[in-house]
């Protein structure tokens, strides 16, 4: 799923002052079960915003909502009279729904109140970790399961390094050594024969390199 | 340095194994918190959030107490260090609006130490400032 | 699945050892049938089959316990006890060989003095100088140096050696040990404090050196270390229910020391596996905690707490959040009427409303016992 965290305060502060009304919208799918925003973010960031306008003496009307998935146009449309009453738009969705808002409304000022970073899963409550980065052309059959694109610090698709010690990365010691992760794979299953074969560079167009990318089912679009 | 008692808005958010159960021993004595603390009572640490503080400051709080039993004395065994967390995060995030960390604190007690969150609600004020090189 | 409000009369207790046999003799006589697992053999080696627990589900009052083996079909009960019993092994005391000075543990002294009842025995006691570590080698529990004053009392009842109780750091700070040691002293036990303490092992016996003096003893009683069971960590983990610090099976709230209910609704602690004390102290836990589980038993239904979670299913995004943060196994995903989401079991929640706080959507609220009661009679 997408993983994204609330921006620092200070920062988000500093898009609204100007507005005397914001409307803050959240996201009940991605962001909402890495508890950055949904329903109930949503509420704890407007108490914070409405305390902030007190405390700086500021007017400023703050108004909560929340939809189910802020991707799609029609789950945002019973938004459009909260767009148009309130000067600006504070999304907590991830980047993908700020985006939906912005075009959806395009005469509305639409700001992002998280960052939006990974594709990862729960290692366990309050802890996610990075899994994919979306390269579009998915090796994953070669490496038993584990990507060495998103997990090894450096993308290496013949490791490990030299840096690779028990297991871990020499980066950051809370990072497990993608390679090392694995050959143990690759041993359970039996496929350790498989690391003979060695990788060419990666062609890195299937990926965000290649430009912003589209998928298109032919045989379901209208 | 001013003697008077701070008698600015002040709300007890407290587990009602912890500090309920103190202000109902302190009730059988006669006694009770003052005018300007505001009770609020949870049935665990655990159930604290950061809405529920923030809440308190929105509706006129100018200081607020979370109060949880102590570590180890929880029913439901990690309430106490969920409230403390919580608290510590709320904090950061009214520091980063502006409301100072004082304002917000964290205290363990048993159901007998009633007295002590008496004191504790007449002695949470303002830190003193260091003055340096005051005649 | 039977309705988990009702009760199933049965009662599993868990361990073998006299607080185990305690607890089963108990429920028997209030005429529970009584399943007995022992639980050994828990790192794969060996033990028979239905000795030790794989997995607990379901709720109290239907709980439906996995046994090893993977033939064994799961056994349904209403309540578990968990009476494991500890691991009492001699203090370290280092005896060289080929020294005859007996070394023994204060039970097994007071043991070998009752049976040696016959007179040219008692007067034989009478004659021996005996020397009693009261907390050696490291901080004894208090019980377990009241213990050992209790087994110095029944020797003194029995015969009258000379007994020398030393002691390091013993605090006699509670009515029992005030009382043990006054009446063991009035009655001629020579206490003696000590910082360091050296043990020299000769012909004649133990010579017994402290920084006050130098005594000569001639059997030596060291009281037994406890160690927790050996199988309460793979237990807890595999039953839901905690281990605390020290190795021994936790109750909720600990300070609340001997009340007998863990984390999860229906399982129980008892005995030695979760305190220790003297042996009248360890059978009234067990009696008090069998106390309860009956009363849960034969109440037939499952009691509900005054106040439960409960979740608006329709709200429910299955972040599995609360699963997860709910410290008593109180909830899980279920289906009903083709809709999948977290369900709060009433029987098993304790109101702490923990799931509550974490859930993001706040689908999670804090409902009144009469009004599930409300809700179903609808």
């Amino acid at each position: 799923m997408i993983v994204a965290e609330r921006k620092p305060i200070a920062e988000i502060l500093a898009n609204l002052r100007q507005a005397s009304s914001v409307a803050v919208v959240g996201c009940d799918t991605c962001v909402a079960v890495c508890m950055a925003g949904g329903t109930k973010e949503v509420a704890v960031l407007s108490a914070a915003l409405r305390l902030a306008a007190r405390q700086e003496g500021r007017e400023q009307l703050i108004t909560e909502a929340c939809v189910e998935r802020q991707c799609e146009v029609e789950f945002n449309e019973p938004l459009a009279e909260l767009v148009a009453e309130h000067d600006v738009i504070l999304s907590m969705a991830c980047g993908v729904g700020v985006q939906t808002l912005a075009e959806q409304y395009p005469f509305a000022v639409v700001y992002p109140a998280l960052n939006t970073k990974f594709m990862g899963r729960p290692e366990e409550l309050g802890t996610w970790s990075e899994r994919c980065l979306g390269c579009g052309n998915c090796v994953l059959d070669k490496f038993g399961g584990v990507c060495p694109i998103t997990r090894c610090s450096k993308n290496l698709l013949n490791g490990p390094c030299g840096g690779s010690q028990d297991g871990i990365c020499e980066v950051d010691p809370s990072i497990p050594c993608a390679w090392q992760l694995v050959y143990d794979r690759l041993v359970a299953i039996g496929q350790l024969e498989r690391l003979w074969q060695v990788e060419p560079p990666k062609d890195w167009t299937t990926s965000r390199d290649g430009g912003p990318r589209k998928v298109v089912r032919e045989d379901i679009v209208p | 340095m001013s003697d008077a008692r701070d008698t600015s808005p002040l709300v007890l958010i407290g587990c009602q194994r912890s500090a309920g159960a103190a202000l109902a021993r302190l009730a059988d004595e006669g006694r009770a918190l003052p005018a300007h603390v505001q009770w609020q009572s949870v049935p665990c640490g655990g159930n604290i959030d950061e809405l529920m503080i923030l809440e308190a400051f929105e509706i006129g709080a100018e200081r607020v107490m979370v109060v949880s039993c102590a570590a180890g004395a929880c029913n439901s065994v990690v309430g106490d260090e969920r409230a403390r967390r919580r608290t510590a995060a709320t904090r950061e995030l009214l520091e980063a609006i502006g409301i100072e960390g004082w304002r917000l604190r964290y205290e363990t007690m048993a159901p007998n130490m009633g007295a002590d969150l008496l004191r504790w609600v007449d002695a949470f004020v303002a830190p003193v400032e260091e003055s340096v090189g005051e005649a | 699945m039977s309705d988990p409000r009702l009760i199933d009369p049965r009662v599993m207790v868990v361990g073998q050892g006299e607080d185990a046999q305690r607890a089963a003799a108990l429920a028997e006589a209030a005429g529970c049938a009584v399943v007995r697992v022992p639980h050994t053999g828990a790192n794969g080696d060996g033990g028979a089959s239905g000795a030790r627990i794989a997995g607990v589900d379901g709720y109290v009052g239907g709980f439906s316990v996995r046994l090893a083996g993977a033939d064994e079909a799961p056994v349904g009960v209403g309540a578990i006890v968990m009476a494991l019993g500890n691991r009492r092994m001699p203090a370290g005391v280092d005896v060289p060989k080929g020294s005859h000075v007996p070394v023994m543990t204060p039970m097994a002294w007071a043991e070998k003095v009752r049976r040696d009842l016959r007179e040219e025995y008692r007067v034989a006691w009478a004659r021996r100088r005996v020397v009693v570590l009261l907390d050696h080698p490291s901080d004894t529990p208090k019980e377990t140096a009241a213990e050992t004053l209790r087994a110095v009392q029944d020797v003194i009842a029995l015969a009258h050696p000379g007994i020398y109780a030393y002691y390091r750091n013993l605090q006699v700070d509670t009515h029992q040990l005030e009382r043990l040691t006054r009446e063991t002293r009035e009655a001629g036990v020579v206490y003696c404090r000590y910082d360091q303490v050296e043990l020299a092992f000769g012909e004649d016996g133990v010579t017994v050196t402290t920084e006050e003096s130098q005594r000569l003893g001639d059997l030596l009683v060291v009281p037994e270390a406890i160690h927790p069971p050996v199988y309460a960590g793979d237990l807890a983990a595999r039953t839901g229910i905690r281990v605390g610090g020290d190795g021994f099976l936790q109750d909720v709230n600990m300070r609340h020391v001997g009340a007998g209910e863990t984390v999860r609704r229906g399982i129980y602690v008892a005995g030695r596996c979760h305190l220790d004390a003297d042996a009248e102290t360890q059978a009234a836990d067990v009696d008090r905690v069998m106390a309860k589980v009956l009363a849960l038993v034969a109440g037939g239904v499952a009691r509900l707490p005054d106040e439960f979670a409960q979740v608006a299913s329709e709200e429910c995004i299955r972040c599995l959040t609360c699963i997860r943060t709910c410290p008593h196994g109180a909830i899980e995903l279920r289906t009903s009427e083709e809709v999948t989401a977290a369900h709060v079991v009433p029987e098993a929640c304790w109101g702490c409303g923990m799931c509550v706080a974490n859930c993001p959507v706040r689908a999670i609220t804090l409902v009144p016992a009469a009004e599930l009661v409300e809700q179903e009679a609808v």
